[in-house]
């Protein structure tokens, strides 16, 4: 043995092509996200912008009326700014307990063999199309809706809307975003130390104590994780609320047929031109600002959890 | 509830029978409803949706729905050209999409330094998988439809997926291996990240390929409007042909 130990690159003396071509083109990969991100955030803002300065700040944002074909046109879009907050805001109420108390049973009652069953389950409820969940509200929701109308608005001037209307959107978005509520609840209440839930045990609470009062507190960051995830999907859905919203522009209300941000684009673009058109891309200006905010705090959020992790 | 609850903790446990199981607290009884009732409304939900998509649908799938296109010329009403064309707009998602996400999570794992670049890597990827699939539609539509000039076909259609179906990062899953190889002085890096991809072992570029097709199909509905069904749903009353070799 003349040399005891080996080594190829000492051969090369130095790196060769192959190695800084390899590293160049994965160094690309890399930030294909931030070269992504950056030049949607360019082109919804130059696309966006023009409309707002045209039409006037105040007139497209704050305006509640929106007759884009008429011949005085107005580009008011006060009440899809407001049916889309609103329509979050009832889906998450609705979504985020049911969402999180099948977390907690998955995570902390459910025998094995049972976790094992609905676990898949809800991992093909989050795989099921929106169109699926859109149609399914036109087939089932909708009708049951309008019985419901024509029962409360009898002999009113209610404008029927067949049952197209807030509270079937609201349905099928908090059902839509259930997966993602339950999935990311449970692997928080997953990540909470056994030995919480032994101390409490230990100290005589009962299970149900121990989940409400320990589990549950400790594995806050996480669900709090989960209720944002869920806001931003509520908040972008497009398809299965556009079949089931009724989608024209109203106030609110519950038995109101209403149009959500997505919606507005979705309903018109297909025909819009001109300064339509650009007011359609302003909409989704409004739409990104917003999921750029959540986006924001969630990272907000995360970063303290981790350092609360840290200390 | 005998010692169950202490036998859930430690299965090593010999608790069968405690004094644990002899606190009952009545007020439980409510809460542990909720956490039921809740599973009960999830799950049913999920078993009405399947069954009852099942039982309306299954009467209607017949051979000639799957093998023909609606033709008004000939009188038949199929899904053959939707179901070619969500094949298409997967399979080229993939063959863009998969080397780009490979490529990134080799660039996370092997090249990139701990700090402010890797931080806003992860920030934008983040981002990237909060935007809403209507914006990835305006952008997809005014970038690769207008700025490049490829109109509505499949291939922006592609390309718009292809951002959409990125941000799943698969950072961690290549660890082990990596470890291993990086114990041999003569392994270049290079060849570490080729070996990683490549290892059979280690699946995780085959679950991302997997991953993606699972999240196209269900996306396609939205990038209808980039990758152009409303003009073929004009052709179609003309030419079924051109309804499922789309123009690309």
């Amino acid at each position: 043995m003349t040399q005891e130990t080996f080594s190829v690159r000492s051969h090369h003396g130095s790196k060769s092509t192959v190695e800084r071509a390899a590293e160049a083109i994965f160094t690309a990969c890399g930030f294909f996200a931030v070269l992504a991100v950056a030049s949607i955030t360019l082109y919804m803002i130059i696309s966006g912008t023009p409309a707002l300065f045209q039409v006037g700040l105040t007139d497209i944002l704050f305006g509640s009326v929106w007759k884009p074909d008429a011949a005085d046109p107005s580009f008011g879009i006060l009440y899809v700014i407001l049916t889309s907050i609103v329509g979050t805001f009832l889906a998450i109420l609705i979504g985020v307990p049911i969402g999180v108390m099948t977390a907690v049973f998955l995570a902390e009652i459910a025998p094995k063999k049972i976790a094992s069953v609905v676990r898949p389950a809800v991992e093909l409820l989050a795989g099921i199309p929106s169109v699926i969940y859109g149609l399914l509200g036109i087939l089932i929701l909708n009708p049951l809706m309008y019985k419901l109308e024509l029962i409360i608005f009898k002999g009113t001037d209610h404008q029927f809307t067949g049952g197209a209307n807030l509270i079937s959107a609201v349905l099928v978005l908090a059902l839509m975003i259930l997966p993602t509520v339950i999935n990311i609840s449970e692997s928080a209440l997953r990540a909470v130390p056994l030995h919480f839930r032994s101390a409490s045990l230990a100290m005589g609470a009962t299970r149900i104590q121990t989940i409400f009062h320990v589990v549950l507190p400790a594995a806050k960051s996480g669900i709090i994780t989960a209720i944002v995830l869920g806001t931003g999907r509520a908040i972008g859905e497009a398809m299965a609320i556009s079949l089931v919203s009724g989608s024209s522009v109203n106030l609110p209300l519950p038995f109101n047929s209403v149009r959500f941000l997505t919606t507005a684009i979705v309903a018109e673009m297909g025909y819009a031109s001109g300064l339509h058109r650009q007011v359609l891309f302003t909409i989704g200006l409004v739409l990104f600002v917003f999921i750029m905010l959540i986006n924001i705090s969630l990272t907000g959020i995360l970063k303290k959890g981790d350092k609360k992790n840290d200390r | 509830m005998t010692g169950e609850a202490a036998v859930r903790l430690n299965k090593y446990s010999e608790v069968r029978e405690s004094i644990y199981g002899k606190h009952v607290r009545s007020s439980d009884m409510p809460l542990t409803g909720l956490i039921y009732g809740c599973t009960a409304v999830s799950l049913l939900i999920l078993v009405g949706i399947l069954g009852y998509t099942f039982v309306r649908g299954i009467p209607h799938v017949t051979w000639s729905f799957l093998s023909t296109v609606s033709s008004a010329v000939k009188g038949t009403f199929g899904i053959l050209g939707n179901i070619i064309n969500t094949i298409y707009i997967v399979v080229i998602t993939l063959l863009i999409a998969t080397p780009i996400g490979v490529g990134s999570a080799v660039y996370l794992n092997e090249y990139a330094k701990p700090g402010k670049i890797v931080r806003m890597i992860e920030f934008t990827t983040e981002t990237l998988s909060g935007i809403p699939s209507i914006i990835f539609g305006l952008f997809g539509m005014v970038f690769f439809g207008n700025t490049l000039g490829l109109g509505y076909s499949i291939l922006t259609g592609s390309l718009t997926l292809t951002l959409m179906i990125l941000p799943p990062d698969h950072k961690n899953h290549t660890g082990g291996f990596k470890d291993g190889a990086g114990q041999l002085p003569s392994w270049r890096s290079w060849d570490r990240s080729y070996q990683m991809v490549h290892d059979p072992y280690d699946s995780s570029s085959q679950c991302y390929a997997g991953y993606c097709y699972g999240r196209d199909p269900g996306y396609r509905t939205y990038c209808r409007r980039i990758c152009g069904s409303f003009i073929h749903c004009r052709k179609r009353l003309l030419s079924a042909q051109k309804y499922s070799w789309q123009d690309f």
